[in-house]
């Protein structure tokens, strides 16, 4: 039986790019399992922060009656919403995580399927509310829920452009995911920056209208590629075991996409598909600090069942990519070739983790710590307090120096493996 | 419930009286009346019985229906003994019959010319008439017997070289394999009696006679196929002859050996026909790859004409070559089509192609050219579309995967300065490379290899 998946997504942004999954691939793996989750005073009319998305495709605001009464819930006290506010984003889900639950439970999920949490990293409702619902969900998730420990989260970074204090969510959000309350919280958290995609989609000034709908196309691209191995279609080994475990063992748990969609395969070999991929990350990164790689490709069903296209090949090609592109060569490597009927060209998603997160931090840092010295020390209510700040960028620290050093470690590789150590000569 | 009163009232009203009698008159008296009585009424029956069997005719109608069946079972075992005298001897059997029917003509039941005699089965009763019929029913049955042990053993016989003959002529080239299959079935059809083994008789050599005017045909039709290529009247002539024998199977020899010479007459300019249009619709099919609809049709066609291995054939390649005509047309329509879609799709991504004209070679495709021409002249045309379209297909193939290629030779400039065709892993590697040239100054190549300017 193929694992059953659900996307949770709170806050405005998110809600676009879950409606969007939702409208666009009605796949069997997540069938109708898209919960929408929102705190603003738009709320009142819950497809207000859908309204672009239904300008962009006819027949969407049909599809957003056929969910709504199950699948949209609204939760919080406060009238005004959580605004930028994350701790009130926090609080609100806190004090009504009892109707979260319920919404949760609807979905019908069991304790081995799979949940994806997403939210933009900038706002108040969904980087405040996600991070905790993770931890509740996973470790203490109330009556008539099952706990389900595969909650994987997707992030999306704000663009370089903006104000200070959406980078300082940014940062406590990566850190809330990372980490909650002294213990990892997400299984696994896939990055995506706003900025990037805008670079690597090659976005120029005159197409700034469209960015956002062409931004969440290629978000809604990654969560399809990543759900496609538990399709019917899928001849790869990698499981969703693989990927909610082994990072966590490991204690890095941070991923990000690279995305290569459209490829012609009578044009481009797997080689290729590969590095195209890897030279279009979805956030700022250095490919060779990379230490895991689930690499995902998505062919045509006749190119697979001709031999054109095979796992073996991908597992070669995978090998030779890694050796060249990961630190070291990598810890972690699963490769999962979907065959697909309708389709007539190759995507290919690297989901690469472990990597550096210096990229991230060196354009958020900055403004994160113009906003944080700004903050006062009051303390109480909805207010941030600097004792919570210090916490977090402790634990973010902490997983930095894990991640760095590990890095640090493949690069400088293993020589002999320590066979002296186990007691093997030294000469052959 | 009146019934029993009524006679309840006239039995008792008969004690009553012979009550009476007996009292009035004694017993001597009453024992006279009751023998009297008795012996009348035994009597008034004989009578009655004598004088209603004189007057009803039912049982007239019931003599001459039995001895109609008599006549009818005799007259159709005659007729069917006449018929199966043309495979076997009946001449004893029929003998045997005609003992039969004198012996009923003698018996006064039928007259001499074997009709009914009602004058005198009036005076016979029906019991003996329907015993006469039961023991001449049963001679005719021992007839029968006898006849189709014989008959039936020649029918099968019969079959059996009809049959045999059949598939000479299917497997000497005759067209002739769904009659040849009828005949197998009709010889294994079951017949016991002798009207279903004359029937089945009679359709096998029906369907005989179906089958050798098929073959006949089709000698005539290769006759005349021939008869551009030699002297054939010799072979005309002989086919009437055989018309006449058709239902004998030594005939079948005859039109074997015919159509074999008019074959070997044949040989030739069949192996030269078919070599023309095979050859042709392989030089085709290398150029419809890429058009899946007409490349099937196009080796379907190939199929159909490398199939005829029987000079036999030979007429059937003036319609392959028509239709390998019309296959092309529809090739240098579908190329001509996807050549427009292409340059459409490279005007939308942005290249302005230059125009092939490629429309106007259509029209230099007459199919009512003589096929050779028309094969030299369509060659070249498919050949120059194919060209253009592989030249469009090529450049629009290249600028659709030009930027996921860019970003592999941005990077790999970026790590170690240069960058070989080999390398990139994509076809038309050279040419991405040249794009690359052109879009990025900073780039020159040299030998295949891209490098950054210094």
């Amino acid at each position: 039986m193929h694992t059953r998946w659900g996307i949770i997504a709170s806050g405005q942004g998110a809600n676009r790019i879950a409606f969007l999954y939702y409208a666009k691939y009605r796949t069997p793996a997540i069938g109708d399992r898209v919960l929408l989750l929102n705190t603003t005073p738009a709320d009142v009319k819950p497809e207000a922060p859908l309204e672009q998305v239904f300008e962009s495709e006819p027949g969407l605001r049909e599809v957003f009656q056929e969910i709504r009464k199950r699948r949209v819930c609204i939760f919080g006290r406060t009238p005004s919403g959580a605004g930028n506010n994350w701790i009130l984003g926090e609080r609100e889900a806190m004090a009504d995580y009892d109707s979260i639950r319920r919404y949760i439970a609807a979905l019908g999920l069991r304790r081995n399927d799979v949940l994806l949490g997403v939210t933009t990293l900038g706002g108040g409702t969904g980087n405040g509310s996600l991070p905790y619902i993770v931890h509740r969900v996973r470790r203490d998730p109330g009556e008539g829920l099952e706990r389900i420990n595969n909650f994987l989260a997707m992030g999306i970074l704000p663009y370089d452009f903006e104000a200070p204090q959406r980078h300082f969510n940014a940062v406590c959000g990566l850190a809330r995911l990372l980490r909650y309350n002294g213990e990892q919280n997400a299984a696994l958290v896939i990055l995506v920056d706003n900025s990037q995609v805008e670079r690597v989609l090659g976005i120029k000034k005159g197409q700034r209208a469209e960015r956002y709908h062409r931004i969440n196309q290629e978000v809604i691209k990654t969560i399809h590629m990543m759900i496609a191995p538990s399709s019917r279609g899928s001849r790869g080994t990698i499981d969703i075991a693989d990927y909610c475990q082994l990072p966590g063992n490991i204690g890095t748990v941070h991923f990000a996409p690279c995305l290569s969609t459209g490829n012609d395969p009578e044009v481009l070999s797997l080689r290729a598909m590969l590095e195209s991929a890897s030279a279009n990350p979805l956030v700022p990164l250095e490919t060779e600090t990379g230490t895991m790689a689930y690499i995902i490709v998505a062919a045509p069903r006749e190119k697979v069942e001709s031999g054109e296209i095979t796992q073996e090949d991908l597992e070669e090609v995978s090998r030779e990519w890694a050796a060249h592109h990961l630190a070291g060569e990598g810890l972690l490597r699963y490769t999962s070739l979907i065959a697909e009927p309708e389709r007539r060209d190759v995507d290919v998603l690297i989901l690469l983790g472990g990597f550096s997160l210096r990229g991230i931090m060196e354009k958020s840092l900055q403004k994160y710590r113009i906003f944080r010295d700004s903050l006062g020390k009051g303390s109480g209510g909805s207010r941030i307090e600097l004792r919570m700040i210090q916490n977090l960028e402790e634990e973010l620290r902490e997983y930095i120096a894990i991640t760095e050093e590990r890095i640090a470690r493949l690069r400088e590789g293993y020589g002999s493996g320590g066979l002296e150590e186990w007691g093997f000569s030294n000469t052959r | 419930m009146n019934e029993y009163v009524v006679t309840a009232l006239v039995v008792l009203g008969t004690l009553a009286a012979g009550l009476v009698l007996l009292l009035s008159f004694g017993i001597t008296f009453v024992s006279y009346v009751a023998v009297g009585l008795i012996v009348s009424v035994l009597l008034l029956s004989l009578v009655y019985t004598w004088w209603k069997s004189k007057t009803d005719r039912t049982v007239t109608l019931l003599k001459v229906e039995i001895l109609n069946r008599i006549k009818s079972t005799v007259e159709s075992l005659e007729e069917n003994l006449r018929t199966a005298s043309t495979t076997v001897d009946v001449e004893p059997f029929l003998k045997e019959l005609a003992r039969i029917k004198r012996g009923l003509i003698s018996r006064g039941l039928f007259s001499r010319d074997f009709e009914i005699n009602e004058g005198k089965i009036d005076r016979m009763t029906l019991t003996a008439i329907e015993v006469e019929s039961r023991k001449v029913e049963q001679q005719l049955r021992s007839l029968e017997s006898l006849v189709v042990a014989g008959y039936g053993e020649a029918v099968a016989r019969r079959l059996r070289e009809l049959v045999s003959a059949a598939q000479m002529l299917a497997e000497g080239g005759f067209s002739v394999m769904q009659e040849y299959e009828e005949l197998r079935r009709i010889g294994s059809m079951p017949a016991t009696s002798l009207s279903e083994l004359i029937e089945k008789h009679r359709r096998a050599e029906e369907e005989f006679l179906r089958l050798m005017d098929r073959c006949l045909r089709e000698a005539e039709f290769l006759i005349s196929t021939a008869e551009g290529v030699k002297e054939v009247s010799h072979l005309r002539e002989e086919l009437e002859r055989i018309r006449k024998e058709r239902d004998r199977v030594e005939a079948v020899y005859r039109l074997l050996r015919v159509r074999s010479e008019v074959s070997g007459y044949l040989r030739e300019p069949f192996l030269r026909a078919r070599e023309e249009v095979v050859d042709y619709l392989d030089r085709l099919l290398g150029f419809c790859r890429e058009f899946d609809r007409e490349q099937q049709a196009l080796k379907r066609l190939r199929q159909r004409a490398a199939g005829y291995a029987d000079p036999g054939y030979l007429a059937e390649f003036s319609d392959i070559r028509e239709e390998a005509k019309r296959l092309t047309l529809e090739l240098a329509r579908a190329l001509v089509r996807e050549i427009t879609a292409l340059e459409e799709e490279l005007r939308e991504l942005g290249r302005s192609p230059e125009s092939t004209g490629a429309g106007g070679r259509i029209s230099e495709l007459d199919p009512r050219q003589e096929f050779r021409e028309f094969a030299k002249n369509a060659l070249e045309v498919i050949e120059t579309l194919h060209s253009h379209f592989d030249r469009r297909y090529r450049t629009v193939k290249i600028a659709r995967s030009y930027a996921a290629v860019e970003r592999i030779i941005s990077r790999k400039l970026a790590e170690k300065g240069e960058v070989s065709a080999e390398e990139l892993g994509v076809r038309y590697a050279e040419e991405f490379l040249k794009q690359y040239t052109r879009e990025h100054p900073e780039a020159v190549l040299e030998d295949n290899v891209l490098r950054l300017r210094d």
